[in-house]
């Protein structure tokens, strides 16, 4: 077999009609390939596509799981039915309530541990720090909100055992997750504990792209420390608190806490738009799953709406 | 009087300003280090406290004396907690090694190989990663109804593999991307398959390998949701809701409080045990999967 020399010399690109027909070809070339994709493609199949495709389908149906006999196609009813539904504003102002508790708060207090430990990074004690303040992000979540719900405890908690023994404030005494009013922030003040050194490192990254040149020039030309965080370092940390907000926005649909912790209750306090679209679902009445399934597609819609929106305006800080 | 020497006030003496700025510094992050640990400290004090003591109100921040009495209680109980133990690393270990084994085999191709269909298939199954987890449920649910999964092992298992499919074979196919092409080059005219090639790259991969084993386990060690919905039985159940059932006020079933906080402890020994042997992996794994937690 030897190739034509003109086909070595002229390699113009091939039309598109040749690449199309070649398609078929490739394919049968590239088989052992496929073999390698196979396994993990069938499980994204029967696991996360088709739930998804399905719980799809769910959303224009009227599917009761303990009653099957009501199953019927139902089209946009769902969807007008959610609309209408007042539960939706009220559970999704809780939510943003809980993201406007919780991420700023985070965000401030993992920014001050992180620009105070990058103060210490070459002294040996550094790492030890960095390993206590990770530590409780890669305990079992579950489990942290159920110890949590004992620390919130009013009676046996050390929430209380600390105001009352350390404090020496006797009266009164707050009821944490038993009262609508606490209830919500300290759900939020849970989070940022839990979660403290996720965004903690992050600002580390980012601290430690900071070339120390700059901040010795700074401090030549007179800068004291307070000028040197807040003209050199917030500015050029800009990308990793959207980083930050953009991965935060994932508690918009915040289910798991509340449904460990407390139910949704006191009085619907802590009813997130997330959790009542679970209970819709799988607790109240005959398990709705279909009208269930139109809130859970709507939380997809609405999260990824915003992780793009904030992506986009990234890429538009970025540029500037 | 305005000599230069006069104004070397205590504060102005420069190694002792240095001092007590280094002394503020590490006095805040200790601080900060206690707030971290405060709830795992509280828990090791009720797990050695003598149960009388954890039935008054308030309970004192330290016991008068410290016991190991609970730790024979919590064998005493031990069927319950041995399923639920058992079951949980059933669970874990099998979806990390899924996860580990499927998206190699997968990232692999995708990362060193052309095929028609390639970056559809790749982008597919990497955009699942920005879906809310819950709005699986529903039809996951009815998957698992059909296959008869619900309240059995494989029916948290592959659900859990699936999840984690995406993020991880993102970070697989950059760490195959990153394998110099020589070797590639070298080991094809030495007549290398595709398969012998894969086995001859995954050890350069195992920085990663170890990554994706990591951000796999931590979630599923401590995963609710799913587990809560798909099992109701103590056969299928994993530790992570089933202590919840353990769950106790004083005195109220045969799980006393400090018997609990025991419970609790054990679960945290795997992930302690991964986390403080594993550390220089964390820090590097995080930034690849920061999104996830």
């Amino acid at each position: 077999m030897t190739q034509s020399p003109s086909v070595l010399i002229e390699e113009k690109p091939p039309s598109f009609s040749d690449r199309l027909r070649s398609i078929p070809k490739n394919i049968w070339k590239g088989r052992s390939f496929y073999l390698f994709v196979l396994p993990m493609f069938i499980m994204y199949l029967i696991f996360v596509f088709y739930p998804f495709f399905r719980t799809l389908m769910l959303m224009f149906m009227n599917y009761e799981f303990l009653r099957p006999d009501k199953t019927a196609f139902v089209g946009l009813g769902n969807l007008i039915q959610w609309v209408q539904d007042p539960r939706v504003p009220e559970t999704f102002w809780v939510s943003i309530k809980f993201f406007l508790l919780y991420v700023p708060t985070s965000i401030l207090f993992a920014l001050v541990v992180a620009l105070v430990l990058d103060r210490v990074n070459r002294t040996s004690l550094a790492t030890t720090y960095r390993t206590i303040y990770y530590l409780p992000v890669v305990l079992p979540a579950s489990i942290i909100f159920i110890i949590w719900t004992w620390i919130y405890d009013p009676q046996w908690g050390v929430m209380n055992t600390l105001l009352i023994e350390v404090l020496g404030i006797n009266w009164p005494w707050p009821m944490w997750l038993h009262d609508p009013v606490t209830a919500l922030p300290s759900l939020a003040l849970m989070s940022v504990w839990r979660l403290m050194g996720v965004t903690m490192i992050l600002f580390l990254v980012g601290l430690s792209s900071i070339s120390k040149e700059l901040r010795e020039a700074a401090k030549i030309d007179g800068a004291n420390e307070w000028q040197i965080v807040r003209y050199l370092e917030l500015p050029l940390l800009k990308p990793i608190f959207l980083i930050v907000i953009i991965m935060r926005l994932q508690v918009l649909g915040l289910v798991e806490e509340p449904l460990v912790m407390t139910e949704g209750g006191p009085l619907r306090s802590t009813m997130t738009y997330g959790l009542q679209a679970y209970y819709i679902s799988f607790r109240d009445g005959n398990w709705e799953m279909g009208y269930g399934s139109t809130w859970f597609v709507l939380l997809g819609l609405i999260s990824m709406l915003a992780a793009f929106l904030a992506w986009k305006l990234m890429r538009q800080e970025q540029i500037t | 009087m305005t000599t230069p020497t006069r104004k070397k006030t205590f504060f102005n003496v420069p190694h002792l300003k240095k001092l007590f700025n280094s002394f503020l510094k590490h006095g805040f992050l200790i601080a900060v280090a206690l707030f971290s640990l405060a709830p795992m400290i509280w828990l090791l004090t009720i797990a050695f406290r003598p149960v009388e003591e954890t039935y008054v109100t308030p309970m004192k921040l330290l016991p008068s004396s410290f016991t190991l009495e609970n730790t024979t209680l919590v064998i005493e109980k031990l069927p319950k907690l041995v399923i639920l133990y058992r079951n949980s690393i059933i669970i874990t270990s099998v979806t990390v090694f899924l996860v580990v084994v499927l998206t190699s085999l997968a990232g692999f191709v995708f990362a060193r190989f052309k095929f028609p269909g390639k970056e559809i298939l790749f982008w597919m199954v990497v955009a699942a990663m920005f879906m809310p987890k819950s709005m699986m449920i529903p039809g996951l649910y009815e998957v698992l109804r059909k296959f008869h999964l619900l309240d059995s092992l494989p029916g948290l298992y592959l659900p859990y593999t699936g999840w984690f499919l995406s993020l991880n074979l993102f970070i697989m196919r950059s760490a195959f991307q990153g394998i110099p092409k020589d070797l590639e080059d070298a080991a094809i005219i030495d007549g290398a398959s595709t398969y012998r090639l894969y086995r001859l790259m995954m050890p350069l991969v195992a920085p990663s390998i170890v990554t994706v084993a990591i951000l796999t386990f931590v979630p599923v060690w401590g995963e609710y949701l799913y587990a809560f919905t798909f099992t109701s039985k103590l056969s299928a159940m994993p530790m992570s809701v089933g202590i919840k059932f353990l769950q106790a006020g004083p005195a109220q079933g045969e799980w006393t409080f400090p018997v609990a906080s025991m419970a609790v402890i054990i679960s945290f020994i795997p992930p302690l045990i991964i986390y403080l042997g594993l550390q220089r992996w964390f820090s590097k794994g995080l930034m690849e999967g920061a999104l996830k937690f």
